[in-house]
């Protein structure tokens, strides 16, 4: 049987049946997409076998309130499922990190909750289970109390420690819905321990991905099963524990499902799923129609995404907005390298849950209906989206796609309305993918190894009207905790010299990005200690503004080997920052992002976490709160100076000298700046400037609407071209210009790198900041098609 | 009551009133109330004393004559948290680690929202410091894991950090240094430091107040601490002073957050102890009350107007937790655990951007309160729905104190659903079971975390809206029996609580024991709690008394990290008793977590011994109600009440109680009218009283 979207009750659009198919088949690749050789693409008809019954009934007209109950009910039993795998597994990851989640999905595979934990895991749900329904359905079949799981990327999760567990609630004999849980589980095997397999070349050197399996059939947990998944585990005690808390979560959400369906009926509580859908899908819609039309187009770069790689991988996405649906590429993203690929899963799920953070924040959290305005045309073969066999399990592009998506649709929403606008967010958190496990013999001599967590101290970036949050974490991985110092100096033989915000580490800007963290550890009460960093190269994996902010500084790792730290200790000196810690052993070396390093009591191991992106020129930035920041301890008056132009004197603002300083910095910036390629004569009045970013904005003139300053008002050139076309243009090398924020990109990299700035040639405000290789072409990044511009007046 | 009984008084000052308990030592209980004075609390304190004795026909010497003990619920504490108006404090803390509080582990920015919450990134912020970081000072010092010290502290940096702080206007200082709780020496060498640099000033010591792993909330705790500390030892100063002046020569006590009183030289110390020990005094009338009754089991339900709180007893024991989110922060106290959700009389009906209905969480609280309050909203609440269906009688709201419009209430329902084609009936059923809903998800979500059924307890309905929505929430969330306690205490319950507060020490000593444990090492540990806890309660004028003293280990899987207490029986540990500890915790840990669900391959640990020491006062015993009294005052009448059971107005039987009992069995559709609150017996339901004077609402299966 084809489940049809149309054979439901419901006839007209939108009633909560996606109808979207998401992918034209036409406009890629040809191929299966099946999730065998090209990943899995679900059709909007899914082939699902004629001997499975589908409970497809739904009430289309259920009443206001029974609505609102049930919603309600839907999250808070969604949360009890969580609660109820935290219970069972009392695992650090899970329970502190909070490095899972659980939905709740339609017969048919449409998520319609996804819980307030890992965001990024919100669009891999519909993928498994519509794989599930399509290629299990017949053989074995898919029957009323089986539990299927499945860790493939190439059909859907984020690598294959993220394990999905998954069952089919069954009412009136036929399939009513689906409960589910993705958790990341400590090791499953592969070469290295923790299953993050950083010198993989293929997917036949990490741990084996397995296609949906049935683990419970007819409500019996498969031991054969259980036994062929745990075996490949360095920990398969703690792998089988995890496997009984999620069964533990879908056993109770499944019980409480029935109470609903007992008390309401069934065609009533499909009817509020579906209703879920279709009110997120209207919201969205109703927020996306305001933002005008047009081609957003982000590029992050990886350096160090393999073992002695020194090249820069570059990795693309773009959005083009018409009306309510956008339409995603991944177009000129570099080839599939080594274990740092995203699978094209994690892409389109970072593109779901940014757009849900941006445009359905109030619908607790249901992809669904935000998957109905999105359109994919991957690329396979690329980093951000693997063919099989590449490797996936270090996580870098996975993460990286995180912030691609976050910047693109970010860059999208400027263009809205207010209170669209306001949403738009700078990178930070975990912008950098970025970990490191360490290990050796504890103070009681049992050997030890852990994946630190120090990295969810990284930060929020900036919004268009306020600062980003310091040590905020990562936007999509909203209740993460780091845990103690004291904690992680219990189960590991380390102690930290300092572990504190890092001052001047946020990406300045008119509204400067959260700082970030720094930390030391000794090795204590050991003879060594082995760090194992699975990282990519922070000087190429930026952490980047928006609308001319500066990026946040994206991290480090360093080193001080042989300081004599220990007798420092001993005669009572403490360096409490990096600073202290260089004046007293001299300048840290970097560490290789892929290096192993065995450290002796006397070395020292330092490492930094990203500061947030800044929004708009910091040169532009109020004066007082950049005060207030020096007061707060937040940065340096040397910052203060060099990136906002402010000039304290003890602690009072030089308004004077600071306005001084300012032109002067802005004059400094212009005459290092190339001239525009295309520059454009005239002036317009800056106040007609419909502003698109933050000062980058669309003016009318006699010759049509053109893209100018709104600082100043200066033309930039016809709005057919790139603005940047029409701008002055630096590039500077990103380490001269901040050594600590901006590590150096030669370190670790053959390719020349730089900061991209593009100014207005007039007034030198900064319309974007960007990173980049040198030899790129300056990136087309924002365009407004004709409805965009004519939403516009134009 | 007899005027030469000898009594026990119990002060509880609330937002509006202070409340007052005479608990007679024959059981009688007498409550009085007077309005609270924010400008000095004490002045209501004393006040409400004066109109208790005034109710018993004894002068206020004559009354303090015949009292052995006061106890105190006090929010001043934390009223001073949650307004900001505590003290400068300065901290002290160890060189590389200032930033712990601003840090928040990380997870700060959404710590204490609701769920939802979380997803609007943008909404999300971290807290306002409680100290800013002009006022943190570093000090050079180290000790590590096993308490060892690592680098030795910098006295000369200390004395420069104590006159820094002061410069910078310190009022008091808190001092939390890492790992301190493993070896004290380097904070109570600050500490002296800071006397001699500043005799007089107050001082906090973290270790002092929090025995366990963890200086984020070991910091926040004891930086909140400093932060009420000067104004508390002024506002105990004042009580203690008072009472004294008035002839009063008992004990004077404070409740606290534990449960349990302390003195007031304790609370001089430990001011934090007091805060939210208001409700918490509730909880320990609770459980008395449940003890007398025979429910081991019961959840306590308190719906004010801007939050429903729900905290719970199981095996007569209130549950506990070691650390809890305060206004954001989270601290580490043993207090008792209590959750929330928005959901009150002044939670607001709005629709969304979807045009959905919701309830709550913004709140229109006690002002301008609903709509019917006539003071500017417009937007219907929760209490409007009730008073638009009938529930509540706008004539005889708070028993007449307030006059209401229940007209407005109808005219802001009917707005409200005018968009969803809801009449003003509907959609005041729409709100109400809207906010049922709310709560009853709250008690499920309890429940899983917690390893819960709620079909094995009770409710306990408290506050304006408790007994209103009490037994329709019980039914959604499948509770099957709602008591209202003692109708007529009941709005004084926790000054009752106070009242009846026992003198508690808690002592606790992190550990970090791999079982198997000797009974020579737990015995060493339990015999100082022990030696400790007699000191103490030496000096507080106790050495006569035999402490009753209840020990539990705290305990966890090494490599899980829910951690349960596990109850030690009175007595000497022996090896034997030793070798059961292990199947005793699986026992607790399966229980609360599930079967299968301990990771046992990886050993157990103990990580801490905790001693309780309580000197018991006698507790009253309810008395059984005169049935004599029963109808004397009671008036029954009829009126139009909407039922959304029905979908029609129906004409409803209204049982109003000024005092005392009503006999018999009520049916339900019908009300009864409470001088404070009203309580809906929907359909199929029965209510009686109890011979205790309890209403108690029984709900079919």
């Amino acid at each position: 049987m084809t489940l049809q979207a149309t054979s439901a009750t419901g006839t007209s659009t939108p009633d909560g049946i996606i109808r979207n198919p998401q992918v034209d088949f036409s406009a890629i690749e040809p191929g299966a997409w099946d999730g065998r050789d090209l990943p899995y693409l679900p059709r909007i008809d899914l082939d699902v076998d004629p001997s499975l019954q589908l409970n497809t009934e739904f009430d289309r007209d259920v009443d206001p309130i029974t609505y609102q109950v049930l919603r309600s009910r839907f999250w808070n039993l969604n949360l009890d499922h969580s609660d109820t795998i935290k219970r069972v597994s009392g695992s650090a990851n899970i329970v502190y990190m909070d490095d899972f989640n659980t939905s709740l999905l339609t017969e048919n595979g449409d998520t319609i909750v996804c819980g307030p934990s890992v965001q990024y895991f919100t669009g891999h749900g519909d993928m498994a289970v519509k794989w599930t329904l399509e290629n299990r359905s017949a053989n074995p079949g898919i029957e009323d109390n089986d539990v299927f799981l499945q860790n493939d990327p190439y059909i859907g999760t984020e690598h294959q420690m993220d394990t999905m567990m998954y069952m089919p609630v069954f009412w009136e004999g036929g399939l009513f819905c689906w409960i589910l849980s993705n958790t990341h589980m400590g090791d499953i095997g592969g070469t290295d321990p923790g299953s993050f397999c950083i010198g993989a070349q293929d997917i036949y050197s990490e741990s084996t991905p397995v296609p949906p399996i049935k683990i419970a059939s007819r409500g019996v947990l498969r031991d054969d099963v259980v036994e062929m998944f745990t075996r490949k585990s360095r920990m398969p005690a703690q792998i089988a524990l995890q496997i009984r808390s999620q069964l533990a979560g879908l056993r109770l959400t499944r019980e409480r499902m029935h109470q609903m369906l007992e008390e309401h009926g069934a065609a009533v509580v499909k009817g509020a799923m579906r209703r879920m859908i279709k009110d997120c899908s209207e919201t969205v819609g109703k927020r996306l129609l305001q933002i005008p039309d047009g081609k957003w187009t982000e590029v992050l770069y990886v350096g160090s995404a393999g073992p002695d790689d020194r090249d820069v991988h570059r990795l693309v996405t773009t959005v083009e907005k018409r009306g309510d649906r956008l339409i995603f590429d991944n177009e000129g993203s570099d080839p599939q390298f080594y274990a740092a690929n995203a699978p094209f899963s994690a892409w389109r799920s970072s593109l779901l849950s940014a757009g849900a953070t941006l445009f359905g924040y109030d619908q607790y959290n249901c992809p669904a209906g935000v998957a109905d305005h999105m359109e994919f045309r991957p690329v396979a073969g690329t980093m951000t989206c693997a063919r099989y066999p590449a490797a996936v399990s270090t996580l870098t592009s996975s993460i990286v796609t995180v912030y691609l998506a976050s910047q693109v649709l970010s860059k999208m929403a400027l263009a809205g309305p207010e209170h669209i606008r306001k949403a738009a967010n700078a990178s930070g958190g975990v912008s950098l993918p970025g970990w490191w496990v360490a290990s050796g013999l504890d103070r009681k001599g049992n050997f030890v190894a852990e994946l630190t967590a120090d990295s969810l101290l990284g930060s929020i970036g900036a919004f268009p009207t306020r600062d980003g949050v310091d040590t905020g974490g990562a936007w999509w991985w909203p209740n993460s905790n780091a845990g103690n110092l004291e904690e992680w100096e219990s189960s590991l033989p380390i102690l930290y010299l300092f572990r504190r915000e890092q001052i001047d580490s946020g990406g300045a800007g008119k509204w400067r990005g959260g700082n970030g963290l720094e930390l030391a550890v000794v090795p204590h009460k050991t003879d060594g200690l082995v760090t194992q960093i699975v990282s990519s190269d922070p000087a190429i994996n930026t952490s980047p503004g928006l609308a001319g902010g500066l990026p946040g500084h994206p991290g480090n790792f360093l080193a001080r080997l042989s300081t004599g730290v220990k007798d420092h200790l001993s005669q009572g000196t403490m360096p409490a920052n990096r600073t202290e810690l260089e004046e007293s052993f001299g300048s840290l070396d970097r560490l290789s992002p892929k290096s192993v390093t065995n450290l002796t009591p006397d070395d020292v191991f330092c490492v930094e976490y990203s500061g947030g992106g800044g929004f708009g020129d910091p040169l532009f930035r109020d004066p007082s709160l950049v005060v207030e920041d020096v007061e707060n301890g937040s940065l340096t008056v040397d910052h203060a100076r060099q990136h906002h132009g402010v000039v304290i004197d003890g602690t009072e603002l030089d308004g004077e000298a600071t306005a001084s300083l300012r032109r002067e910095l802005l004059t400094v910036r212009l005459s290092s700046a190339a001239a525009p390629r295309q520059p454009a004569e005239g002036t317009v009045d800056p106040g007609s400037v419909r502003l698109v970013s933050d000062v980058l904005g669309i003016a009318s003139t006699s010759d049509g609407p053109s893209w100018a300053c709104g600082e100043c008002g200066q033309r930039l050139g016809s709005v057919d071209q790139n603005y940047k076309e029409g701008a002055a243009v630096v590039d500077t090398n990103p380490f001269e210009v901040d050594p600590i924020a901006y590590p150096d990109p030669s370190d670790f990299c053959d390719v020349p790198f730089v900061l991209r700035q593009t100014l207005c040639p007039s007034c030198g405000v900064c319309l974007n900041a960007e990173c980049c290789r040198a030899d790129d072409d300056l990136l087309h990044d924002i365009s407004l098609s004709e409805s965009g511009l004519s939403m516009l007046g134009h | 009551m007899s005027t030469d009984t000898t009594f026990a008084i119990g002060v509880d000052i609330g937002g509006t009133f202070t409340d007052c308990v005479l608990l007679g030592a024959d059981g009688s209980i007498v409550g009085a109330k007077s309005p609270t004075t924010p400008s000095d609390r004490s002045e209501g304190f004393f006040s409400s004393i004066a109109r208790a004795a005034e109710k018993i026909g004894l002068d206020e010497a004559g009354l303090y004559a015949r009292t052995s003990r006061l106890v105190h619920g006090t929010t001043t504490g934390t009223n001073a948290i949650v307004s900001r108006t505590g003290a400068d404090v300065g901290l002290i803390t160890t060189a590389g680690h200032g930033d712990v509080m601003f840090l928040m582990r990380g997870g700060g920015r959404t710590a204490g929202l609701a769920s939802d919450e979380a997803l609007h990134v943008f909404n999300t912020v971290k807290p306002d410091p409680l100290v800013p970081r002009e006022m943190i000072v570093e000090v050079p010092e180290r000790i590590d894991v096993d308490g060892d010290v690592i680098v030795a502290l910098d006295e000369d940096a200390t004395r420069k950090a104590v006159r820094t702080l002061l410069d910078r206007g310190a009022e008091a200082i808190a001092i939390s240094l890492v790992w301190s709780f493993r070896n004290q020496v380097h904070e109570h060498r600050v500490r002296e430091i800071v006397e001699e640099e500043a005799p007089g000033t107050f001082i906090t010591c973290a270790s002092d107040l929090v025995a366990q792993l963890g200086e984020y909330e070991r910091t926040t705790t004891a930086i909140m601490n400093a932060y009420i500390g000067p104004l508390m030892v002024d506002y105990i100063d004042r009580i203690e002073t008072g009472a004294r002046e008035r002839g009063f020569t008992g004990r004077v006590l404070f409740a606290q957050c534990a449960g349990g009183a302390i003195t007031g030289d304790e609370a001089r110390i430990a001011p934090i102890r007091t805060v939210q020990s208001g409700p918490v005094a509730g909880i320990v009338s609770s459980q008395l009350l449940c003890e007398q009754l025979g429910y081991p089991n019961a959840l306590l339900a308190d719906m004010g107007g801007t939050t429903f709180d729900v905290s719970v007893i199981r095996h007569g024991e209130p549950l506990r937790r070691h650390t809890s989110v305060f206004q954001r922060y989270e601290i580490a106290l043993p207090m008792l655990d209590v959750e929330s959700v928005g959901a009150g009389g002044g939670s607001l009906a709005w629709l969304d951007e979807s045009g959905r209905l919701n309830v709550g969480p913004q709140s229109a609280g006690a002002y301008p309160g609903p709509v019917c309050y006539g003071n500017g909203n417009e937007v219907a609440t929760v209490t409007d729905a009730d008073v638009a269906l009938g529930i509540i009688n706008p004539d005889t709201f708070l028993n007449g104190r307030m006059q209401i419009d229940g007209e407005a209430s109808k005219k802001a329902l009917e707005a409200a659903g005018t968009p969803l084609e809801l009449d003003a009936m509907e959609a005041a059923a729409g709100v109400n079971r809207l906010v049922d809903a709310k709560m009853a998800d709250l008690i499920r979500r309890m429940s899983v975390l917690r390893g819960l059924d709620p079909r094995q307890f009770v409710m306990l309905a408290f506050g304006g809206g408790g007994p209103v929505h009490a037994s329709a929430v019980a039914r959604e969330a499948g509770v099957r029996k709602v008591i209202v306690p003692l109708p007529h205490v009941a709005a004084m319950w926790s000054a009752l609580g106070a009242a009846v507060s026992d003198v508690t020490h808690v002592y606790q000593t992190p550990t970090e024991i791999r079982l198997p444990v000797s009974a020579e090492q737990l015995n060493e540990i339990l015999d100082a709690q022990e030696q400790e806890a007699r000191d103490t309660l030496k000096t507080e004028g106790f050495g006569d008394v035999e402490p009753s003293l209840s020990r539990t280990l705290r305990m966890k899987y090494a490599a899980q990290v829910f951690d349960v207490d596990v109850p030690l029986a009175p007595g000497r540990i022996d090896d034997e008793r030793c070798r059961s500890i292990e199947d005793e915790f699986a026992k607790v840990y399966t229980e609360l977590f599930g079967a299968g669900s301990g990771y046992a391959e990886a050993g157990v640990v103990i990580t801490n011994v905790t001693t309780r020491a309580t000197v018991t006062t006698p507790k009253p015993t309810l008395p059984k109600v005169d049935q004599a009294d029963a109808e004397a005052g009671v008036t029954r009448t009829t009126r139009p009440v909407y039922w959304a059971e029905d979908g029609a107005v129906r004409d409803t039987p209204v049982i109003r109680l000024e005092h005392g009992v009503f006999g018999g069995q009520l049916e339900g559709p019908a009300l009864v009218e409470l001088p404070d609150t009203v309580v809906v017996i929907h359909h199929g339901e029965t209510a009686t009283f109890d011979d205790r004077g309890n209403l108690v609402v029984d709900i079919p299966a």
